[in-house]
């Protein structure tokens, strides 16, 4: 079923397609939250945004991409929690590059993991504050650019470029590390 | 998209978001611009790594979050803790004003008792409400502008709120 279908479910109050939507989409908005601060206050920011997309989801049109409306609510809980902490950064360093090693099987291949997803939140630490979050929008939320440019009510042009820094920092700082 | 330069194009194409022209014509340029291709390729890298970087599932995250949406847990955390500290404030405050009127002649009505939850709550129900008008579709070009507006005076009412909250 797709995520669209799920969410016209879930706007009728279905609570399983809404478990279902949460499920489907909790890896790729905890890397978005993840990557942008705390693991605390991405927890704690997970939360809050279950609660608002359950609560909102009688504005949800099903036209429209679920991806796109539920990104664009978790982005502004984020700015709004950001704002709520007085923080001037979404980026508290040391809290973002500690990732803890992955609980599941598979010693070699979690340690990769860990390994790589430190290496990616360093690297990600080169780019301004814009530039990350075009490209955790579009790698994890799979926002289009237009969406983008409108979330964070820029020109579509200046989001296209703000892309092109992201992935072209991103690479030199990850083959530098590696070599 | 017409004013794009194929060095911007060359990210809607990746997305999937040129119309059958424009992709057609692009996909022509992209046999001849080694630049363009090196960017798909960035492109499919990145792609690539946000894959294999991506945080696993959290089962248990996910029930603690699920639990509060739909039971109404009890969750306590620093947020809730500062929000009800804030409204503490807030009444603390309002109290005092009380006060001072009881024993002082009113000289301006709005320090009326009460008057300063009353603002608060409905500043938060406008936010609220602006929160549901923002979470529209916002695919239509023609309602992007006002999406924005909106987005910018909710903004600028919720910073209100906090500077409320934290008198």
């Amino acid at each position: 079923m797709t995520d669209e279908r799920l969410a016209t479910r879930a706007k009728e109050g279905d609570q399983e397609a809404f478990e279902e939507l949460v499920k489907r989409y909790q890896g790729r908005l905890l890397s978005y939250l993840r990557y942008r601060t705390s693991q605390a206050v991405a927890e704690d920011v997970f939360q809050e945004i279950c609660i608002k997309w359950w609560t909102h989801m009688k504005s949800y049109e099903p036209t429209g991409r679920f991806a796109a409306w539920a990104f664009t609510v978790a982005r502004r809980a984020l700015i709004d929690h950001s704002e709520k902490e007085r923080r001037r950064s979404f980026l508290p360093l040391d809290g973002v590059v500690e990732f803890a090693a992955d609980p599941t099987p598979g010693p070699a291949r979690a340690a990769e993991s860990s390994e790589l997803r430190r290496d990616l939140a360093r690297a990600l630490t080169s780019l301004n504050e814009d530039q990350r979050e075009v490209f955790l929008l579009r790698e994890y939320g799979g926002l289009s650019f237009k969406e983008i440019a409108a979330a964070q009510g820029c020109p579509l042009n200046t989001a296209l470029a703000r892309m092109r820094y992201a992935v072209l920092k991103l690479r030199g700082s990850l083959e530098a590390c590696h070599g | 998209m017409a004013d794009l330069e194929h060095g911007e194009l060359v990210f809607l194409y990746h997305s999937g978001e040129l119309e059958e022209a424009p992709r057609a014509s692009f996909q022509a340029h992209l046999a001849s611009c080694s630049d363009c291709r090196k960017t798909l390729e960035d492109l499919d890298w990145a792609r690539g790594l946000a894959r294999e970087a991506e945080l696993p599932e959290d089962a248990a995250l996910r029930r603690r979050a699920l639990a509060g949406v739909f039971e109404d847990a009890p969750r306590w955390n620093w947020a809730d803790w500062a929000r009800s500290s804030g409204m503490g404030l807030g009444l603390a405050f309002a109290a005092g004003l009380f006060l001072i009127r009881a024993s002082n002649p009113p000289v301006n009505e709005t320090l009326r008792p009460g008057g300063l939850e009353t603002g608060l709550s409905e500043l938060s129900r406008t936010i609220d409400s602006m929160d549901a008008d923002l979470t529209l579709d916002i695919s239509n070009d023609e309602f992007e502008e006002s999406w924005n507006d909106l987005n910018r005076s909710r903004k600028g009412l919720q910073n209100q709120l906090y500077e409320l909250e934290e008198v």
